[in-house]
């Protein structure tokens, strides 16, 4: 299996992915105030919180989906500061994306590619394989998520959990070293959560390094290592999940639990 | 399937056994119209009656006419003129004149002649029998029946005793009635004789031999004069020669069909098939002038009595009055609904008659060419709408056994074609008479009087269309009794599909039906329409090119333009919104000819169809930006988001993953613009881009068959746009293979 899925061979001891003093503004809204945060290859954060807290913006800092207003983003010794001149810059955020796998909400499929062209799409452009080695790989990956009898069918006729998964496969093909996941399972029908869920556990079994932000706390609960809770644009509370849910050391994280247990 | 068939037909569902008995009740109806109309029985639409010949008295009172019916009808006229004639003047409403019917005769009339005193008619049937009544009490004076066979022509001299008949096996014969002897034949020598003239004084006969006419002796039978056509420049022998050269071609190109000698035996006019009027001078035996005009082969040419006008009548239901020194014409008669067969200067001052195979007779204003008075010989359908209502009915009659049959087995056949059938009746068989009769210049309890048995089949067949349109009908057709509910509703709606596919066709024909006789009441020249068919066709090939090639350079700059629209660079920006405002802030038209006068200035000499390609492009450029910009601003954000965080270049987010989702938005606004850019094309023509409307303007103006040239053309751009119709759904139906679920 693990031939498929690379992960992270560093050194428990470096952290894959460093923020520093991350700030974000949105015009004269401060979403995040400053978070800093390790992150050790192989490891599991699960974000949690209040909608509005700033955990997607933060996510998506990440791999600069949104252009942080200052700090510091490293992920695998690529080091990109907020407000440096471009040039340079604008390699290196090619250089993270190409690192990091993104997961969408809205799964954000390419609807004119069939479920193979989707994950072959980006290994063939941007890392110019050719379409054959793309296409094996793709195979195993589409395999993997259990959708190889779907390769040739185009998004519009794949349920969302089925979508979501050849979103999955499409961000693995990269062969990235960490995986952030953006809400993956919210704009799904309840009973294909457990598909997708099930496939991202698998995922971390394999050892992925994983960022994901959700509101599905049976996942934070069982396959995170930390858990994050992030409310009004800082870290409430950082904790293993066992302690998080069960003895919260925070008022901020007893008010949110309060209100979705 | 287990078939209904086995079951009896008292099973079947009532509105079908409804159905059954009105369709059981037209076959047996329509079938005994039909046998009896065939076996020459009294049953039959009233249809008027065409009429062949007419006469005026010499004191001007009385018209004579001989029709189609084998009937003469005397018309007294009225000694004063009708004034009221202008704009809202209503032929419907004017007092009929007093009306007296001859018979006795058998076979069409083909000749009525009054004696010069005015006391006895003369008129000659088809096949060769010959009468003559007192006016004064309608008495029989005169019967001769005359050893011809079945007549095409016949022509009695101003004396109305010296006749000469064309025969249809192509003989002349001139006859004296006095006698009742034959004085000459002139025998069928191959010679292709259609028209037939007969000098005043009963001394020269005349016919066409194809397009040279022959003038013999009427007493003698010799041969005396042959008038031959030829060109100006005599070394030119034919027609196309001629043209070519620009001579003028003196004479006819087509067979002769009709022909008048003047009252000094000076002039002979004859018209053609090839629609004009020659006048010959029998002296020298050369063409004088030719009179070009109608449309259609000229039936009938008379001279009026001081031999200084002519009156033409022709196959395109027009009259026209030529003066005969140099043959122009002074006046254009225009209303009957069918061919002119015979015309006279009369029965007032300043008056001419004529009458045709429409079955009226008309007279008409010389001044304004309004028509001032009109009688019908019988009130009813053109004979024509008269045949195809008897072998609609034998057809449809025969068809309707079909249906029952298909109806009695309950098959989805059966019901689609009595649907056919019943729709079809109505819209040709029905509705084109009924619109004829319509326009007819009667009062409307008239036109009911004659349409009222179409419109009692025509509420028939409406009545059946409405049983067929009910829902239990369509719902039983091969679904067995048995079948699960599932199957009944998935044929009843493919039942259901089938018809409306049957519906909406019957509707695009019942409207093509409209519009065809909307435009044949233009009178339009089939011949000549034919003739310059390929040529005007030719054009759609480069309007096809011209368009094509200026939607892809259209297509080009509007992404560009788009691009810059939506770009934050400043330059492309303000370029292209200025390149925006330009091109929409001025018309096409002008666009048009600044490029077309512009380029040779700058010394740039383009191809005209390259000249119009840029115009036409850069034109829709401009418009089609906001297509294409709209389209790109449709792929969602997510799309980009997506492909960026898979490391993907703005470049290529935008080349692989943006643009194909935009361009599959844009197809059908641009098939659009495409199928406006066909049509616009034609703006190019004033480039001399020879395209369709440049051609057909060209044909239309060296012609004066304009109408005729640009319907053409229309058809070709409506054709062009139906194909590209067609081409464009398949494609976005491709497209649109990833959305289908």
């Amino acid at each position: 299996m693990s031939e498929i899925i690379r992960t992270a061979e560093q050194s428990q001891g470096t952290p894959i992915i460093r923020v520093r003093g991350l700030h974000k503004y949105f015009g004269a809204l401060h979403v995040i105030r400053g978070v800093d945060l390790d992150v050790a290859p192989g490891e599991v954060v699960v974000i949690i919180g209040p909608s509005g807290g700033g955990k997607s913006t933060f996510l998506r800092c990440l791999n600069w989906l949104e252009e942080p207003s200052a700090g510091t983003i490293e992920v695998d010794n690529v080091v990109i500061k907020a407000r440096e001149p471009l040039g340079q810059h604008r390699q290196h955020i090619r250089d993270i994306r190409k690192k990091a796998g993104m997961v969408f909400q809205q799964f954000n499929l390419f609807p004119h590619m069939t479920a193979l062209g989707n994950v072959i799409e980006a290994p063939v452009t941007v890392k110019g394989l050719s379409k054959q080695e793309a296409t094996a790989k793709a195979e195993e990956l589409l395999e993997w998520v259990g959708l190889s009898e779907k390769r040739d069918e185009f998004p519009s006729r794949l349920s969302g959990g089925q979508q979501q998964r050849v979103a999955i496969a499409r961000a693995l093909c990269m062969e990235p070293k960490i995986m952030l996941f953006d809400e993956p399972t919210s704009a799904l029908d309840p009973e294909l959560i457990g598909e997708v869920v099930e496939v991202m556990e698998r995922l971390a079994d394999e050892g992925m390094t994983m960022v994901v932000v959700t509101h599905e706390l049976h996942f934070a609960r069982d396959v995170a290592d930390r858990v994050i809770l992030m409310a009004d644009g800082v870290w409430a509370e950082i904790a293993p999940p066992q302690e998080l849910f069960t003895n919260p050391k925070e008022e901020r994280t007893r008010q949110f639990l309060a209100h979705i247990l | 399937m287990a078939a209904i068939s086995d079951k009896s037909g008292l099973n079947l569902p009532k509105m079908v056994r409804i159905l059954m008995i009105l369709v059981a009740i037209t076959a047996i109806l329509s079938l005994l119209y039909a046998i009896q109309y065939y076996l020459g029985g009294p049953v039959r639409l009233q249809v008027v009656n065409e009429i062949y010949s007419l006469d005026l008295s010499p004191d001007r009172r009385l018209v004579a006419t001989g029709a189609a019916d084998a009937k003469v009808r005397l018309w007294e006229v009225p000694a004063q003129i009708n004034t009221r004639v202008g704009k809202d003047f209503d032929i419907a409403a004017e007092q009929p004149w007093p009306q007296h019917i001859l018979s006795g005769l058998s076979g069409p009339v083909k000749e009525v002649r009054f004696t010069p005193d005015g006391a006895t008619l003369v008129a000659v049937g088809g096949d060769g029998l010959v009468r003559g009544w007192r006016v004064s009490d309608y008495a029989v004076v005169q019967e001769v029946k005359l050893e011809t066979g079945p007549l095409v022509k016949a022509m009695l001299d101003d004396s109305a005793s010296r006749l000469a008949t064309l025969g249809e096996d192509g003989a002349i014969q001139v006859w004296d009635l006095a006698t009742e002897q034959q004085i000459q034949t002139i025998e069928a020598d191959g010679a292709l004789r259609v028209g037939l003239a007969l000098s005043g004084d009963g001394t020269l006969v005349a016919s066409g031999d194809g397009t040279d006419v022959q003038v013999w002796d009427a007493q003698t039978g010799e041969p005396l004069q042959r008038l031959t056509a030829s060109c100006s420049d005599e070394s030119l022998t034919t027609p196309e020669d001629c043209d070519s050269a620009e001579e003028d071609w003196l004479g006819h190109r087509k067979e002769v069909t009709s022909l008048a000698f003047s009252q000094d035996n000076a002039l002979l006019a004859t018209g053609g098939a090839d629609t004009a009027v020659v006048f010959w001078d029998l002296e020298s035996g050369e063409a004088r002038w030719t009179s070009a005009g109608h449309w259609a082969a000229v039936s009938t040419v008379k001279f009026s009595e001081d031999g200084e006008f002519l009156l033409s009548g022709g196959k395109d239901y027009k009259t026209r009055n030529l003066r005969v020194a140099g043959g122009k014409s002074t006046a254009i008669f225009e209303g009957h609904l069918s061919n002119v067969n015979d015309a006279a200067y009369g029965p007032w001052d300043d008056t001419i008659l004529t009458v045709a195979d429409d079955g009226t007779l008309r007279v008409w204003e010389m001044a304004n060419q309004y028509a001032i008075h009109l009688e019908w010989s019988r009130l009813g359908l053109q004979p024509a709408w008269g045949r195809a209502f008897a072998v609609w009915m034998l057809v449809s009659g025969l068809l309707s056994l079909l249906v029952l049959w298909g109806l009695l087995r309950l098959r989805l056949w059966g019901h689609l074609l009595a649907l056919t059938l019943y729709l079809l009746g109505p819209v040709v068989v029905l509705g084109l008479p009924l619109f004829e009769v319509l326009t007819y210049p009667l009062r409307l309890v008239t036109k009911l009087q004659i349409a009222w048995p179409l419109l009692l089949l025509l509420a028939w067949y409406i009545a059946i269309l409405v049983v067929l349109s009910r829902e239990r009908v369509a719902v039983f057709y091969e679904a067995p009794r048995e079948a699960s509910l599932s199957e009944k509703i998935m044929v009843s709606q493919r039942t259901l599909r089938t018809r409306f596919g049957v519906y909406s066709a019957a509707v695009w024909i019942a409207l093509l039906v409209i519009l065809y006789s909307v435009l044949r009441r233009f009178n339009l020249d089939i011949a000549f329409m034919g003739s310059w068919l390929s040529f005007i066709m030719e054009g759609s090939a480069i309007t096809f090119y011209v368009s094509a090639a200026s939607i892809v350079l259209a297509m080009v700059l509007a992404l560009l333009g788009a691009l810059g629209r939506m770009s934050k660079n400043a330059i492309a920006n303000a370029g292209s919104g200025f390149y925006i405002s330009l091109i929409r802030g001025t018309p096409l038209l002008v666009q048009i000819y600044i490029w077309y006068l512009g380029l040779p200035r700058l010394g740039v000499v383009l191809d005209p169809r390259v000249a119009g390609i840029l115009a036409l492009g850069v034109n829709y450029g401009a418009y089609m930006t906001e297509i294409f910009r709209a389209g790109i601003q449709a792929v969602s954000r997510g799309q980009r988001e997506a492909a960026q965080a898979l490391g993907m270049s703005s470049g290529q987010t935008f080349r692989r993953i943006v643009l194909p989702q935009a361009f599959r938005i844009v197809i059908p606004p641009i098939g659009n613009e495409f199928i406006a850019m066909m049509k616009d094309s034609s703006l190019v023509s004033v480039m001399a881009v020879q395209e369709l409307t440049w051609r057909a303007n060209k044909v239309g103006r060296q012609y004066f068959r304009g109408m005729e040239t640009f319907i053409i053309a229309a058809a070709f751009y409506w054709i062009l746009t139906v194909i590209f119709q067609l081409l464009q759904g398949r494609l976005e139906e491709y497209l649109a293979r990833s959305e289908r679920r």
